[in-house]
């Protein structure tokens, strides 16, 4: 069985008199150490998903499995140590805490799991270590989001959860935003799911899932994803 | 612009339904403070205007006016004539006693007449109507003791008959009445009984048997139009004094006329008995005097009759016995005479004899010779026959003639034989019948000797008894004389005194009215403000944080061409219209609801009816505008900086406030011992410094508050224990006068273990601007004192003794007058004397204002000694038993008053502080309130602020504990922090609110017990763990996705 597994899944939100399926029979596979892309027009369905996997939001119907566990079945106590445990998060416009320096915002997730990476190696790692003692106001969105990456990967997540990672960023950072994502995911067999509205990068991925009005509208895998300095947008 | 008006109206609205509980939140700080603030406000003025409304409705008199020598009608008629005087009535009061449960206690009698002024207001029953009905005070004391439709008996505590002061002495209870001159339960002194009146009891005035009114009652034109307790009415009343004293100088002149027409004539009259009575009194010493003379002349006669008796007596016996003795001689004779006689006859006897025997022999020789036949005889025999015959007839003759002879002797001897005894027989008798009267004449003659004597006794006492009336009696006509000429010459200069006037503040209460509402006054000069401040700045905090979540909405509405002002208004109409309605629902409610709960509460030591708590208009019109004012200002200074921005930069999100390291961070020392979250903590505290300051200052607030509040209570509550058990250690006070009963009782008592005897006196303390009733107190000896009462620097606890020569005065009166160690203070008599005594301590004292002095002192000032009406008493036995045992062993005694036990005492006391316990819970309810709206609305508008950040932690796999960890923890500290500054703060306004609202006659305790500081920290803590409790709720439900959402 696929490591991320979505069979048939619903997500139906009630305004008013208006039901609006956000999620419309989902289903698509995703491996275990794959870096994937999910793509499709604004109101498509990505995010609802997203939330669904990150355990942050519940669906109506369908299973949600993630390393064979019934995502869709855990308690919410259950569902806070999923996320503790198994998922980190990469937020569009970083959700740094402002009040804390690129090393404590590390260190605030690192220190709630079991066994964290050291924060001062991730850090290092995605190319901080001269700007750790630098609070998020100080730092460039291209280097609020490497904190906010690091901070996701502190915790050895099983699955790493990007939301528009490069939507808040400028056209290099981005790229290099994601060549560290891509990086990421290679070098530490990381499952790493990038939502975007950016088709132009689904080259580099190693699966690409397209949705449209709450469906997946195609997935398919890319033997051969190209390097990012590759792909222009 | 009428029609985007609209639009922009429905998107207020909806702005308000959307954001209700932040509108609510607004409106019920509001509420709370405006409602707290106007409704303590408005608590002062509506308690005077209760009193008010009262005394107006009851016309209590403006002045009231007592004479030395009372008042007639023409007095009061001249009083009702003077310009200016609305109505001037004549009344009578008089002190009497009546009896209840044993003992006498002092009843004030007051007359009632329907069109006269102070009339009583009726609680239970009726007025009365008919002259045998009375109402009672509304009293604990008098309810206790009586109800309607009991008869009650006066009597009278003084010289005068209860026929001097009424008609009747029972009268039927037909009503329980408040009187206006009467505000609290206070029923002042007297001069009778235990010489404190327990209650008052209100007769019709036709009831009252005094010839004159005791007192007159005024009211003035000038303050019919005026408010009690204003400065207008004072003046009013003061200004009018004057023009009274005129008239009283008037009516003394005419009193003093008419007293000395009515003297001098009784004067005359004196003069003219006089007179008379010396015409008598000559007269009876004439007569006396004649008396004596013709006793003294009675007596001479006697004398002379007496001594002619006593010549006569001693002739008289000299003749008898000159008798007796001649007699006695003739007896003598007589008995020679006999004794011859005897003889003679004797030898007669013996011749007769001779010739018997001479006879006998012839017989028988004549009867030898005759036995001889005569044949035979010889002649010669014959013969000798015969001349023996002739001779014995012969012989025969003889001796015959010779016994007769002897017959007629012997009859002869016998008769005077006979004769002298009967002889014998009369002198014995003589020499008897001399010697008795010799004995009675003597006997006679002593008893006139002794009658004699007697009346000469009888003769010169009466002669001293005349000379000592006649002493007597002059002297007490000169006297009558001198009275007579001295009543002459007093009637000359002849002076009745003044008049004295007195103003409504010598009605029991009426002051203290004014006092309470002063100190209430301070008190919402306090309390309300402070928490009005608090929350409007909650309020401000509040409406800063919805411009500045607004504010892409606000950058919209511009691009959308919207002008700034319309971006202003509605801003503003949001704020102001929440400000608006929680403010007019605030001081809807507030006004109503603290009047009539402090009010009422106040009433337990008060007698008025009803609370008047109307609404003001301006308070609340002023109150709105303030709390509108402050919520638009607060709009307007979150927005004017935003509204400097372009739209553009309006719709851009605004930059999140920049993290910064904090000066705790340089110091490694502290901050490297810090856990991650601490420095999170610490972090986050100083980030939003306003919101911190803003927290600190509610929460210190709240703290204060209520450690005030708490203190307050056991400021009042100290004070029963200290006074009761530290200071006063006596456990009996008895009151009497002149009586070694009371006295008896107490020293054989089984339970009575020590006993000292005191003197108190009532005297007047003027300070500044007000005057202080004062007990001076002198005990007996100094040897039983410390046992009865304990006099101590309250400083260091140092035992005071008294001195002679100079006195002690408790702190309170101290702190009163302003008199200090070796300062004088100068006090006043009920006789308007001035004394004046060095003090040389001051003593720790919390209930009454003393001046104690030895008896040395008290002789020394007053020019007296003592008279003791006091006893205080420790007791071995506690026991209600052994209370009520002595006491009625007490009750049965002369001149016994009253008794009381200093542990019903302290329960009276503690009955009396209980209302100010009762405000202070009311402030410490309102402080709790503050206290969580306070930490609920900042917290809230914190989590608001954080709202992302809260989402992303619970996206990073926070628990619901770890995130609330992470909010509530700064709330904690910022608790922490602001009890703290509460407890400096508190302290201050605890002392503050001790010196403003003090009574007179008590000292609170001033200091602040840790158990306080532990109240108000405590609750400060629990209300912030409820508010966390409460928004560890709305933590709960905070969703995740927020966190994806792109920064407002």
């Amino acid at each position: 069985m696929a490591f991320v597994c979505f069979e048939d899944v619903m997500k139906i939100y009630k305004m008013g008199d208006m039901t609006i399926k956000a999620s419309d029979g989902v289903s698509f596979e995703i491996e275990r150490g794959e870096f994937a892309v999910i793509t499709g027009p604004s109101g498509a369905g990505k995010t609802t998903v997203l939330n669904m996997l990150g355990g942050m939001d519940a669906c109506d119907g369908g299973k949600i499995i993630v390393d064979d566990r019934r995502v869709d079945q855990l308690s919410r106590k259950q569902l806070v140590l999923y996320r503790r445990n198994d998922v980190g998060f990469v937020f569009q416009f970083y959700n740094l805490i402002q009040n804390l320096t690129a090393r404590e915002n590390v260190e605030l997730a690192a220190q709630i799991c079991k066994d964290p990476m050291d924060p001062e190696e991730v850090l290092r790692a995605v190319g901080l270590q001269d700007r750790m003692d630098n609070f998020p106001a100080g730092l460039s969105g291209g280097e609020q989001q490497r904190v906010a990456i690091a901070r996701a990967l502190a915790k050895r997540p099983k699955l790493l959860l990007c939301d528009e990672p490069t939507g808040a960023l400028d056209y290099n950072t981005g790229k290099n935003i994601l060549q560290l994502l891509q990086d990421t995911s290679r070098r530490y067999n990381m499952t790493v799911i990038v939502i975007t509205h950016n088709s132009a990068i689904t080259p580099i991925a190693d699966r690409v899932i397209r949705f449209k009005n709450g469906r997946v509208q195609s997935m398919e895998r890319n033997m051969h994803p190209e390097d990012i300095r590759n792909i222009e947008w | 612009m009428s029609r985007h008006t609209h639009a922009f109206g429905l998107g207020i609205w909806r702005d308000i339904r959307k954001s209700l509980p932040r509108f609510l939140s607004i409106f019920a700080i509001v509420a709370l403070g405006t409602g707290f603030y106007a409704g303590v406000a408005a608590t002062a003025d509506d308690m005077r205007m209760t009193v008010r409304d009262y005394l107006r409705e009851q016309q209590l008199a403006d002045l009231q006016i007592l004479s030395p020598v009372g008042l007639e009608d023409e007095e009061i008629r001249r009083l009702q004539e003077t310009d200016g005087v609305a109505q001037a009535v004549g009344a009578y009061s008089a002190d009497m006693l009546l009896e209840v449960g044993g003992q006498s206690a002092v009843c004030k009698l007051l007359s009632y007449d329907e069109q006269g002024l102070n009339q009583p207001y009726v609680t239970e029953g009726r007025l009365p109507q008919a002259a045998d009905e009375c109402v009672l005070d509304n009293s604990n004391f008098a309810m206790q003791n009586f109800k309607v439709g009991d008869t009650i008996r006066f009597f009278s505590g003084d010289d005068n008959d209860t026929g001097y002061y009424l008609r009747q002495d029972t009268f039927k209870v037909v009503g329980l009445v408040n009187d206006p001159r009467y505000l609290n339960f206070q029923r002042g002194s007297s001069n009778i009984g235990n010489g404190s009146v327990s209650t008052f009891a209100v007769i019709p005035q036709e009831a009252f048997a005094l010839e004159v009114y005791t007192e007159a009652y005024v009211t003035l034109d000038d303050t019919q139009a005026l408010q009690a307790y204003t400065d207008a009415y004072d003046q009013a009343v003061e200004t009018f004094t004057p023009a009274v004293e005129a008239v009283g100088e008037d009516c003394i002149a005419y009193r003093t006329q008419k007293i000395q027409q009515e003297q001098s004539q009784e004067l005359n009259e004196a003069e003219r008995a006089y007179n008379d009575g010396l015409a008598a009194y000559q007269q009876q010493i004439a007569e006396a005097q004649r008396q004596l003379e013709d006793g003294e002349a009675e007596y001479k006669a006697g004398a002379a009759a007496l001594e002619q008796a006593q010549r006569d007596y001693e002739t008289g016996i000299v003749q008898g016995q000159r008798e007796l003795d001649e007699a006695e001689e003739q007896l003598l004779a007589g008995q020679q005479a006999y004794d011859t006689g005897q003889a003679r006859y004797n030898d007669g006897v013996a011749q007769a004899r001779t010739l018997q025997q001479g006879l006998s022999q012839m017989q028988m020789q004549v009867q030898g010779l005759q036995a001889i036949p005569e044949e035979l005889r010889t002649q010669e025999q014959q013969a000798l026959l015969e001349q023996l015959l002739a001779q014995q007839t012969q012989l025969q003759a003889q001796y015959d003639a010779a016994v007769a002879e002897l017959e007629q002797a012997h009859a002869e001897l016998e008769a005077s034989a006979q004769q002298l005894e009967m002889a014998g027989q009369q002198l014995k008798t003589g020499k008897t019948e001399l010697e008795q009267k010799k004995t009675e004449g003597q006997r006679e003659l002593a008893a006139a000797r002794q009658r004699l004597a007697e009346s000469r006794t009888q003769l010169d006492q009466a002669q001293a008894q005349l000379e000592q009336t006649q002493a007597e009696k002059s002297q007490e006509l000169d006297q009558v004389r001198q009275q007579i000429e001295d009543g002459r010459k007093q009637l000359e200069d002849l002076s009745l005194g003044d008049w004295y006037i007195v103003d409504r503040s010598q009605f029991q209460g009426y002051d203290s009215v004014r006092e309470d509402a002063q100190r209430l006054e301070l008190i919402a000069a306090v309390f309300p403000v402070f928490f009005l401040l608090v929350a409007l700045l909650v309020c401000l905090t509040t409406m800063t944080r919805m411009v500045e979540e607004q504010r892409t909405e606000i950058g919209t509405y511009i691009a959308l061409g919207y002008r700034s002002g319309a971006v202003f208004y509605k801003f503003i109409i949001y704020g102001a219209s929440a400000a608006l309605l929680g403010s007019v629902f605030g001081t809807l409610i507030g006004m109503k609801l603290f009047p009539i709960i402090i009010i009422n509460t106040y009433k337990i030591m008060h007698c008025y009816p009803g609370v008047a708590a109307p609404y003001d208009a301006l308070v609340i019109l002023l109150v709105t505008l303030v709390a509108v004012g402050v919520t638009t200002v607060a709009a307007l200074a979150a927005l004017v900086p935003t509204m400097r921005n372009q739209p553009a930069q309006l719709m851009r999100p605004k930059a999140p406030k920049e993290g910064k390291r904090i000066f705790l961070e340089h110091i490694p020392f502290l901050w490297k011992r810090f856990n991650f979250m601490a420095k999170i903590t610490s972090r986050n505290l100083f980030r939003y410094k306003k919101r911190m300051l803003m927290t600190v200052i509610g929460i210190s607030g709240c703290t204060a508050l209520i450690i005030a509040g708490f203190a307050l209570r056991s400021s009042i509550n100290a004070i029963i224990p200290l006074q009761y058990g530290e200071i006063s250690t006596y456990d009996m006070m008895t009151v009497y006068s002149e009586s070694d009963g009371v006295m008896q009782v107490l020293q054989n008592s089984d339970v009575v273990s020590e006993t000292l005897r005191v003197y108190n006196e009532t005297v007047t303390v003027d300070a500044a601007d007000q005057s202080y009733q004062v007990t001076v107190f002198v005990p007996e000896n100094l040897e039983n004192l410390p046992q009865m009462l304990r006099l101590r620097r309250h400083d260091t606890g140092e035992n005071l003794s008294l001195v002679d020569g100079s006195a002690v005065i408790n702190e309170k009166l101290g702190i009163l007058t302003g008199l200090s160690e070796q300062d004088t203070v100068h006090f006043t008599d009920e006789n308007h004397q001035t004394y004046t005594v060095q003090i040389s301590g001051i003593n720790e004292q919390y209930a009454g204002n003393t001046i104690y002095m030895t008896v040395g002192t008290y002789q020394h000032i007053f020019g007296k000694s003592p008279v003791y009406n006091t006893v205080l008493c420790t007791m071995s036995d506690h026991t209600q038993q052994a209370k009520d045992t002595l006491a009625s062993q007490l009750a049965g005694q002369d001149g016994f008053y009253s008794v009381s036990f200093s542990d019903d005492l302290r329960e009276t006391f503690a009955d009396t502080m209980s209302s100010m316990v009762y405000v202070v819970l009311i402030m410490i309810l309102m402080a709790a309130l503050l206290a969580l709206v306070v930490l609920y609305n900042l917290t809230n508008i914190n989590i608001g602020e954080r709202i992302r950040e809260i989402a992303t932690l619970k996206v990073l796999g926070f628990k619901d504990r770890e995130v609330a960890q992470y909010v509530f923890r700064e709330n904690a500290v910022l608790t922490l922090l602001g009890a703290a500054v509460g407890m400096a703060l508190g302290t201050v306004l605890h002392s503050f609110i001790l010196n403003t609202t003090e009574p007179d006659m008590v000292m609170f305790y001033h200091g602040i017990s840790w158990i306080e500081f532990v109240w108000g920290v405590g609750l400060t803590v629990v209300f912030s763990a409820l508010v966390s409790f409460i928004l560890y709720f709305r933590l709960k439900r905070i969703d995740m996705v927020e966190s994806l959402k792109s920064v407002e």
